[in-house]
């Protein structure tokens, strides 16, 4: 399977899944490993633990299985059980977790492909993602990865969707604003 | 020119390995589990979805009777979604039905009477027939209590007196 490619929610085994069928589960964290990882490992910026948590999530995942309401939301829900453990993680580390901007709620309505980055420009992109507060990187990396939307964010991340509307604003606008500059 | 998606993913591909490990363990201790702690549910019951997505609940190959679908997806739908206020319903009811039955208890117990002793039911019973006694003579009709039978004569069949 390519791991590039986002399965429709309908046809991932989620319903096997919860009978606790092995091969459901595989097929669902084979789906999701990339993404989690890529989530994970950009927000606490460190392979190890990246790994750890990824492994933790699969496991409460499997479960906790059953206080998932709905399949369809299985994505959003998994995304929220690591993100959950990256807040632990950041916890243990006494670590600031998300630094307070103040927040302007602003319109928001394009798509991470509208985003397209040149070749030269990709180690910027990555600089540029790593400086960005935690808070607004974490919604940045949900909408890039796996396109969710503003309330699946709002979800994962337990926060208002205004708020989310407002962190995905500031950083794509920081975003922009660094790529108009390289032209 | 790459979405930011695809510059993500290529930058962490080298990660894949590891992850396969990741999936390959989890999966693993899934199975141990599954084997140390069988689900409650049995092992042939599986779910499948129609054309038009609805699931039926299969034992086997035989499909297991639509009122008992129907049940699964109303407990599912209905009772496992709200399952606090269903609980919080119940304890009200099981409230109101204690004190109701609580109070009908105190009820019984203010309104009912002792049975007579046997004494007293002897008493009764001599009182009873001394009554009887007394009234006995009350109890054949008197003449003057019968009524009498009157038919009126017409007016011009009646004698008069006239006194001079």
């Amino acid at each position: 399977m390519n791991m590039l490619e986002v399965a429709d929610h309908e046809q991932l085994p989620v319903t096997h899944a919860r009978d606790g069928n092995p091969a459901a589960w595989d097929t669902l964290f084979r789906r999701y490993q990339l993404p989690l990882y890529v989530y994970v490992f950009e927000l606490i910026r460190d392979e190890q633990p990246a790994l750890d948590i990824v492994q933790e999530t699969f496991i409460a995942a499997a479960r906790h299985i059953r206080t998932l309401r709905e399949d369809h939301k299985f994505g959003s829900w998994l995304f929220g059980i690591a993100h959950q453990k990256c807040l632990q993680h950041w916890r243990k580390r006494e670590e600031i977790l998300f630094d307070e901007i103040p927040e302007t709620p602003e319109e928001f309505e394009d798509s991470p492909h509208d985003l397209l980055i040149r070749r030269e420009q990709e180690a910027e992109f990555m600089k540029l993602l790593a400086q960005l507060p935690p808070a607004h990187r974490s919604v940045l990396l949900l909408h890039f990865v796996e396109d969710f939307s503003l309330a699946e964010i709002a979800q994962i991340t337990e926060c208002q969707t205004g708020t989310v509307k407002s962190r995905l604003h500031y950083a794509k606008k920081s975003l922009r604003k660094l790529l108009e500059e390289k032209k | 020119m790459k979405t930011p998606r695809e510059i993500l993913f290529a930058r962490h591909q080298s990660a894949a390995p590891a992850l396969d490990a990741i999936r390959q363990k989890a999966v693993g201790q899934l199975n141990t589990e599954e084997q140390k702690a069988p689900s409650p549910r049995p092992s042939s019951i599986e779910w499948e979805r129609e054309a038009v997505g609805q699931p039926f609940l299969y034992v086997g190959r035989k499909p297991l009777g639509r009122f008992l679908v129907l049940a699964i997806q109303f407990w599912r739908e209905l009772i496992l979604p709200c399952r606090r206020v269903w609980t919080g319903l119940a304890a009200v009811w099981i409230f109101i039905l204690m004190v109701n039955f609580s109070q009908r208890d105190n009820l019984n117990s203010a309104t009912g009477r002792p049975a007579p002793s046997g004494p007293m039911v002897m008493s009764l019973q001599a009182q009873q027939h001394w009554l009887n006694q007394v009234l006995a003579d009350r109890t054949a009709p008197v003449e003057s209590d019968q009524p009498r039978n009157f038919s009126p004569k017409p007016r011009s069949a009646t004698s008069r007196t006239v006194a001079l």
